[in-house]
């Protein structure tokens, strides 16, 4: 009698610490997130340094070496363009913005770089001839890919001329200051050098027109040439509008072949 | 607590806490790499507007405009800039609203700790909204400006309550389907064990043939077939103890009962001594012949007794006796009993040799003599014919003879035809069964004729001559 007391007593205590354990695990499950929830709150309400490196702002006196940088040669600039290739399993994510980092050029710096490499290649006849100092800086931004190692960053600098609103956009290589491609107004009747000679002198100013580079000139259309380096290839393109010859663009860049 | 509970309320415990941490670990860690997207988008879409920022402040800097004229204007196109989904405010260095879109009260007091090369953000809670906010300082062409951009993500967190809420649900339901299944299972587990159970209750109350009737390969199968292994040999032994102790207590009976006819023979010839006078030195000496003999008798009896009961022995030697010796040795032996008795005693036989085991053989004839003795009989007629290559002995009697429906049953221990009778004479009711166990080892059987009032004839057939029965 008194064992089956006992009995009954210990299982009843047992269904009733299932049923406290039941409860108690609902309880915790929703204590603990509810506790996470105002640690993420709490912890906003204190401010907290970002630690992450892309996010800091450069000094402005931290000039990068340029003049070492500019010794690419076509490995390196294949490498650097890779990066960009929209097929690139291993690089290929969204692209991002981001402070330059120690090694790259800061925003001023970028600025200057891109008007003086623009007066170059003007100087050079790789671009048709444009009036630089008649353009004011727009808009300037770091662009990176997110998976890409530190190399990767370009500044895209759209200068504007306040006088006629047309605009010139420059995509430089954030680490070596070249230009990797403009797009800009163009006057047809001023720009008499020919697509090949112009993608030759842009293969030039890139250090890429070697003797022992394979090179394949290409012409597609009216408008648009290429040429091949390599992998590398150079676009020129001629955008012409028939009715309103100030939108009349250029474009000469570079890009990376795509694998198939 | 019976097992089927404990399982049970084990497997709740074990289930509930399992649940419990999965769904906590599920549910935090989409929520941290919800907010940890968050966080990275806000800080992208600050990035960009800084740019914006920055890059107009350059600018004016460069045409030689006024930044302080300049700023607002500057200010409000950056903010213009921003994703729906982003607010902006800018303030100068001296914490002077610019411009803002911020749909919450959000102030800088904290923000002159900034430093230059820090990036702050937070989650404001206002109004059941939430709001991922950054704060940043930059000084462009010596122009210090403060930027704040605020992204709502409030989704992330209507998210993690939806996904808590439907978790609590699938625990809910996970949880009883599992007590359902566990209820099952247990019941399933525990039934042999509980039918082991019962079949060691029945083993312990003597039903030594139980047994359980499992068919499963497995732990409770084998525990189920050691069980019924342990049972086969319990029963076994049990059934040996029980016929060693049914054979001594046999053997004591029989002995016993053994005892009596040598002992009155005995008994008969020393009073003979004692109580007649005048008795000559021959039958002086006759008589205590016959008491060392029957005294001889009984020793070498309750040895072969003991050998046939207990041991089972079945090589006894069998010793060529003349039938007539034979004869005239139970004569002698019934001498005091047919005296007393008043009985007429005849034998008659024809000339042979049978082989037999002497004393246990003379004891049968003795015995069925006794019974015969005991149905009260007057005349008792022992006889020996030779029939073919077999020896017939037959022992007739006109006692009260024995009903017919009981013919088959007068052979076992300890059966009495007539009860009352029997307890007057000191009778036991093994005479017969001890006879039929020396009949079996002399290879024959005793064949019985009765006829109520008229009296019985028991008769058994043994080989002469090497022939075989």
């Amino acid at each position: 009698m008194k064992a089956n007391t006992r009995n009954i007593l210990l299982n009843f205590t047992g269904y009733v610490l299932a049923v406290v354990t039941v409860f108690l695990g609902i309880a915790i499950f929703n204590l603990l997130l509810e506790r996470k929830e105002s640690i993420m709150l709490d912890n906003q309400q204190n401010y907290t340094a970002i630690e992450k490196a892309p996010f800091f702002i450069q000094p402005p006196d931290n000039e990068p070496d340029i003049a070492g940088s500019a010794q690419n040669n076509y490995s390196d600039l294949l490498a650097r363009l890779s990066i960009w290739e929209i097929n690139n399993e291993v690089n290929s994510g969204m692209m991002t913005t981001r402070e330059p980092f120690e090694s790259e050029l800061s925003m001023e710096q970028a600025v200057l770089k891109a008007k003086e490499e623009t007066r170059a290649l003007i100087q050079i006849q790789a671009i048709p001839p444009l009036d630089v100092d008649k353009f004011m800086l727009d808009t300037a931004r770091l662009l990176s890919k997110k998976r890409a190692s530190e190399e990767a960053g370009r500044w895209s600098i759209v200068f504007v001329n306040a006088n006629d609103g047309k605009d010139y956009q420059v995509l430089l290589d954030a680490l070596t200051g070249k230009i990797l491609s403009i797009t800009s107004p163009f006057e047809q009747r001023a720009h008499d050098i020919s697509k090949q000679e112009m993608l030759i002198k842009f293969s030039i100013y890139h250090n890429l027109f070697t003797a022992d580079m394979d090179m394949t000139y290409v012409k597609e259309g009216a408008s648009k040439a290429y040429l091949n380096i390599g992998d590398i290839v150079i676009l020129c393109q001629n955008v012409v509008n028939i009715e309103d010859s100030s939108l009349n663009r250029f474009t000469i860049g570079l890009e990376i072949r795509t694998k198939e | 607590m019976k097992l089927f509970t404990k399982i049970f309320l084990c497997t709740i415990v074990v289930i509930t806490s399992a649940l419990t941490v999965t769904g906590y670990l599920m549910i935090s860690d989409s929520f941290t790499n919800a907010i940890s997207r968050e966080n990275q988008r806000g800080l992208e879409e600050y990035q960009m507007l800084k740019f914006t920022l920055q890059s107009g402040i350059l600018s004016i800097s460069e045409s030689g405009r006024d930044i302080t004229e300049s700023l607002p204007a500057l200010a409000m196109k950056t903010a213009e800039v921003a994703s729906s989904d982003n607010q902006t405010a800018i303030h100068l260095e001296n914490k002077q609203l610019l411009y803002s879109t911020f749909p919450i009260g959000y102030l800088f007091n904290d923000v002159g700790k900034i430093s230059t090369d820090d990036l702050l953000y937070k989650i404001e809670s206002r109004n059941d909204s939430y709001w991922l906010v950054v704060t940043g300082r930059f000084t462009q062409s010596d122009c210090t400006v403060y930027l704040s951009t605020a992204r709502n993500i409030t989704t992330s967190f209507s998210q993690k309550r939806a996904m808590q809420t439907r978790f609590l649900v699938i625990f809910i339901v996970v949880l009883c389907a599992s007590a359902i299944i566990m209820l099952l299972l247990s019941f399933v587990l525990t039934k042999p064990i509980i039918q082991l159970i019962r079949s060691t209750h029945k083993i312990a109350n003597g039903q030594y043939a139980e047994r359980v009737n499992i068919a499963a390969s497995d732990e409770i199968g084998a525990l189920a077939y050691s069980f019924n292994q342990m049972a086969m040999t319990v029963e076994k032994t049990v059934r040996i103890l029980e016929q060693s102790a049914q054979q001594k207590e046999d053997f004591v009976a029989n002995f016993a009962h053994e005892l009596k006819t040598p002992l009155t023979s005995v008994i008969g010839y020393a009073d003979m001594i004692y109580q007649r006078e005048g008795l000559s030195r021959q039958e002086v000496r006759e008589a205590a012949g016959y008491i060392v003999n029957e005294g001889l008798r009984l020793e070498a009896l309750s040895i072969k007794l003991m050998e046939l009961f207990i041991l089972g022995k079945q090589d006894f030697t069998f010793i060529e006796v003349r039938v007539d010796d034979l004869f005239q040795d139970i004569v002698d032996t019934l001498r005091p009993i047919v005296a007393q008795k008043l009985i007429a005693l005849s034998v008659s036989a024809q000339d042979a040799y049978i082989r037999v085991e002497y004393d246990l053989f003379k004891t049968l004839l003795l015995n069925l003599i006794d019974n015969a003795v005991k149905a009260e009989s007057q005349s008792i007629v022992i006889s020996g014919a030779v029939d073919g290559c077999s020896y017939i002995i037959s022992i007739a009697d006109d006692g009260h003879g024995i009903p017919s429906d009981q013919l088959s049953r007068i052979t076992e221990a300890f059966y009495v035809v007539d009860k009352s009778r029997s307890r007057s004479q000191h009778g036991a009711g093994l005479g017969l069964a001890i006879a039929v166990k020396v009949a079996e080892l002399h290879n024959t059987r005793l064949e019985y004729l009765s006829e109520v009032h008229k009296g019985t004839t028991v008769s058994l057939r043994l080989p002469i001559d090497g022939g075989t029965l």
